[in-house]
């Protein structure tokens, strides 16, 4: 296979790549990512598999390009046009307007937008953009993003190495490793302000600086993908849409601290991450991207990939690190860095997916030039995966600075049925619940930490007024139970005893105390904990705790459930002057607990009510009420 | 710096000079000061598991004073470091572990002494019966098992308040030697065995392993297996020292038999 040495080889697979971006025939990619395949996006592929020897048309596929409530979606350009996506797709209407996509017209219907932005701009020469469409930044979702670690995702086929080179890629490595010493990007790094996105966000030159100095005969690169919050899925997109920019970055990476070795930490619940970047390293293995002197160098460089088995602690560096290494991923001290002794007790630098997927545009803009985007403490961009309450759930990659509540009323749309907001959760499980009186604060690091959360790797719960703020701090403490890893007593023991006690109020068992047992138990587990999943499991009840007090104290005092969700503190009944009889409840109910006739007005039989809450939902003269 | 050189600390007032990178409870208790602990022993590394040991730290960083909570046990001396044992906020957390440690070992004799020293109360917490009585899940049965003894019959198995120490599979494990180096490591009294006949049984582990008879006096005075091990592990002993009860052992080398 041509191996890529010279710059003239890149500037050739550039050439291709360009050709295949922008193709001189009708062109349909179907956005293949995990979200778009659980939509339905498999099916449409395959139908146009089947079509595809017509020679009308070729076909690719590609990643998400964030709005994952629109999905199937598909990218559909024809000859001398910008590229229209469209959206809410199915096979049937794929079939349907695949006839006139054959015939180089772009329909309005079901057009989401057209990719005219200057991210996706073709090189080569201009693109008329086809009537009718609305334009990207048209979109609300998209007005105010601003995509770096996504810059490829949902545009590019994540398999095919011309398109990310024709996109600058491996460009930047080329000159890394062309004539630049490894201080000077490290120095590009540490003047970027780059902060670590998978949850701390450590300063990531200061830790390559480090990682750099420690004494060591061997170093390691690791990418951390193990992405184990519930609802976040930032890392799993990169991987699966834009595979080499974490490959391009580990090598910049291993060449800045003087690592040859490079580790990706994927969970094993990733398969298509997986296989993506499997055949991703196999193919920069191939064309000499990776392994002995790249680009013709001293430098020798390969990554291998580690399947984790799912635990969330194994995020945690060491735990991580202990799991490579094969042993139990169980978290150490941290008393002696994992910069100076990491994986197999060798320096190692450890940074997430995101963080790696920035690096090779930080360097190739140059540091001054990131730290224009963002705040003072919290340069560039950051991927949020909203969902929740939110009309927009999808992924979105937005200037740190912006607030949230602009996030979540003009990105993210709003909250559906005009519901209020009531607070967002930030930060994963350990992270906390911001009150919506104060969402607007802007996206920074350290402002999301003063309001007592944090930023995270990037899950955001948008959350209405229907929620219970005690149920909420329930749930993600039960996680927390369930993954603490229990090594140290204050997480074990804590978090169980914690969670006994939310069970206990939200059935309606509280007692007096049980407010400040909560916050003993919480400052220990806080203080003493082993690793920051023990240290941060308290933030959740901790933040609802400042912010809905009140929600608690009903619980606890009056028995009641403000927000009418926990079921043992509500109950149905039938106003009788308002009931119709109209037998809707009665029909419904899965628990047979409603008698009446006809004409005769209902009666829920307490008894027999499990709470479900169906007629409640089925009624249509609002004769039910919950208490 | 170094780990050969010495640092300035001062811990409970008292100011003193260690060695680098030495942990703070070594240097409590060169000092004389006495920390409690339940999960450190001299035979295996430390892990910082029950955090009993913890104090209050804090150092001067750019006029400030930063302080915190660690573990004593792990925790390494650097320059500066001042070291509190025994505040009022020490007191009230080392309470409140022994509480969650006693909702799961209530009848452990070692943490009701430390409770009754802490004022810690049993009940206030609900009890938890997930893993084997009395087990405070310290790991060092399991360490000793594997680094000191290289046996490896038992581990860490689950997660969390699910966790217990168990032989493969959770079933009787065949590897056990009967050493009772967890029985002697165990801070808790949570292991227990018994001789019926010429068998030692350690229920924990559903052990069961054969015990040697002295080949002077017949006495059943070790297991087998295990005198095999300390056979492979001491070649240079003459080999019929260890076929003989300590007793008789004495007696021959009283009589000035060289081992
Ligand atoms: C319990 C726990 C789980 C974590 N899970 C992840 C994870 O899934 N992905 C990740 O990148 N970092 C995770 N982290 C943070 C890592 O320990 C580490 O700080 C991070 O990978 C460093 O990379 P960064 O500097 O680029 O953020 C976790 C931390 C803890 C304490
Ligand atoms: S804090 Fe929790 S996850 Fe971390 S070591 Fe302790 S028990 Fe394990
Ligand atoms: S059995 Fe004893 S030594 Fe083993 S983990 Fe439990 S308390 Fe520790
Ligand atoms: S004795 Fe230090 S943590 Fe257990």
């Amino acid at each position: 296979m041509d191996k890529i040495i010279k710059k003239k080889d890149l500037d050739a697979f550039k050439e291709k790549g360009n050709r295949l971006l922008f193709a001189d025939s009708v062109k349909i990619a179907v956005q293949a990512g995990t979200c778009g395949i659980a939509s339905g996006a498999q099916e449409i592929f395959d139908f146009l598999s089947g079509q595809v020897s017509s020679g009308k048309f070729v076909l690719s596929r590609t990643g998400c390009i964030g709005l994952c409530k629109r999905e199937p979606m598909v990218n559909v350009s024809v000859p001398g046009s910008v590229t229209v996506v469209y959206a809410d797709m199915t096979k049937k209407l794929t079939e349907e307007l695949l006839k006139s996509w054959i015939k180089g017209e772009t329909p309005v219907k079901n057009s989401l937008m057209t990719l005219d932005d200057a991210l996706y701009a073709n090189p080569l020469k201009d693109l008329k953009l086809p009537s009718g469409h609305a334009k990207y930044r048209d979109i609300p979702f998209y007005k105010k993003q601003e995509k770096i670690a996504l810059r490829n995702s949902g545009f590019i086929n994540p398999h095919n190495l011309s398109e990310y080179i024709a996109r600058g890629g491996f460009y930047t490595l080329f000159d890394v490793l062309n004539g630049q010493d490894s201080d000077k990007i490290i120095d590009e790094i540490e003047t970027s302000g780059l902060r670590g996105r998978g949850g701390g966000g450590f300063p990531t030159g200061r830790k390559w600086r480090s990682c750099r100095n420690a004494k060591g005969d061997k170093k390691y690169v690791i990418c951390n993908a193990d992405e184990g919050d519930p609802g976040a899925y930032m890392d799993r997109t990169v991987l699966e849409g834009d595979p080499f920019s974490v490959i391009e970055g580990l090598a910049i990476g291993g060449y800045a601290i003087g690592a040859n070795e490079g580790y990706v930490y994927v969970r094993a619940e990733y398969p298509l991450a997986v296989e993506t970047l499997k055949q991703a390293i196999e193919t920069a293995r191939n064309h000499g991207l990776l392994g002995k002197n790249i680009f013709g160098t001293d430098f020798s460089f390969d990554i291998r990939i580690n399947r984790g088995g799912g635990a969330f602690v194994c995020g945690e560096s060491t735990a991580l690190m202990a799991s490579i290494e094969g042993n139990v991923g169980e978290p150490r001290t941290k008393h002696i860095h994992t910069v100076e002794s990491g994986l197999w007790e060798k320096p190692t630098t450890l940074n997430n997916v995101e963080t790696w997927a920035n690096v090779p545009a930080v360097v190739n803009m140059g540091g001054s030039e990131f730290r224009k985007i963002g705040t003072k403490g919290s340069a560039g961009t950051k991927v949020f995966s909203v969902v929740g309450d939110i009309v927009n759930s999808g992924l979105v990659e937005v200037p740190m600075g912006m607030t949230l509540k602009e996030l979540v009323f003009g990105v993210g749309g709003g909250i559906p049925g005009n519901r209020k907001l009531k607070a967002v959760q930030s930060g994963g499980p350990s992270g906390g619940c911001i009150p919506a009186d104060k969402a607007d604060i802007p996206i920074d690091f350290d402002e999301l930490v003063k309001v007592g959360s944090m930023m995270g790797s990037g899950g955001l719960i948008i959350m209405d007024e229907d929620t219970c703020m005690v149920d909420v701090a329930r749930y993600f403490l039960s996680f927390l139970v369930d993954e603490s890893c229990g090594k140290c007593t204050p997480c074990r023991e804590g978090t169980y005893q914690l969670k006994q006690i939310l069970d206990r109020i939200t059935r309606g068992e509280g007692k007096p105390g049980d407010l400040e047992l909560i916050e003993e138990i919480a400052q220990v587990t806080k203080d003493c904990s082993l690793c920051a999943l023990g240290k941060s499991a308290p933030n959740p009840i901790l933040s609802t705790l400042t912010y809905f007090r009140d929600e608690y104290k009903a619980h606890i005092e009056k028995k009641k459930c403000p927000a009418g969700v926990c079921k043992a503190l509500i109950t149905y009944t039938i106003i009788p002057e308002a009931c119709t009889a109209c037998g809707k409840c009665l029909k419904s109910c899965p628990a047979s607990a409603i008698e009446g006739g006809k004409k005769v007005a209902h009666r829920i039989i307490p008894e027999k009510c499990t709470k479900c809450g169906i007629c409640f939902d089925v009624c249509a003269f609002d004769a039910v009420k919950k208490v | 710096m170094e780990n050969n050189d010495l640092v300035t600390i001062t811990i409970d007032d008292k100011t003193l000079q260690v060695k680098n990178r030495t942990t703070v409870l070594e240097a409590a208790r060169s000092a004389g000061i006495t920390i409690p602990t339940l999960c450190h022993h001299e035979a295996v590394a430390a892990s910082g598991a029950c955090r009993i040991c913890i104090v209050e730290m804090s150092v001067e960083k750019r006029g400030r004073t930063v302080s915190w909570m660690d573990a004593s046990c792990v925790y390494p001396v650097h320059e500066g470091l001042v070291i509190k044992t025994d505040t009022p906020k020490v007191r009230k957390q080392r309470k409140l572990i022994l509480e969650l440690l006693l909702s799961r070992a209530p009848r452990s004799e070692r943490l009701l002494e430390l409770a009754a020293e802490y004022g810690a109360e049993t009940g206030r917490f609900e009890s938890v019966n997930q893993g084997r009585e009395n087990c405070i899940l310290c790991g060092l049965c399991e360490k000793v098992c594997k680094y000191s003894i290289q046996a490896n019959v038992i581990s860490m198995a689950f997660r969390g308040v699910k966790k217990k120490v168990t032989a493969p599979f959770q079933t009787g494990s065949s590897l056990c030697i009967g050493c009772l180096a967890c029985y002697n490591v165990c801070p808790t009294g949570a292991i227990k065995y018994v001789i019926e006949g010429n068998r030692l049984k350690m229920p924990a582990w559903d052990a069961d392993v054969k015990m040697q008879k002295c080949t002077e006096c017949g006495a059943l005075y070790a297991p087998s297996e295990y005198i095999k091990e300390l056979k492979k592990k001491a070649p240079g002993l003459k080999k019929d020292v260890l076929s003989k009860c300590p007793a008789c052992r004495r007696k021959i080398f009283k009589a000035g038999t060289p081992a």
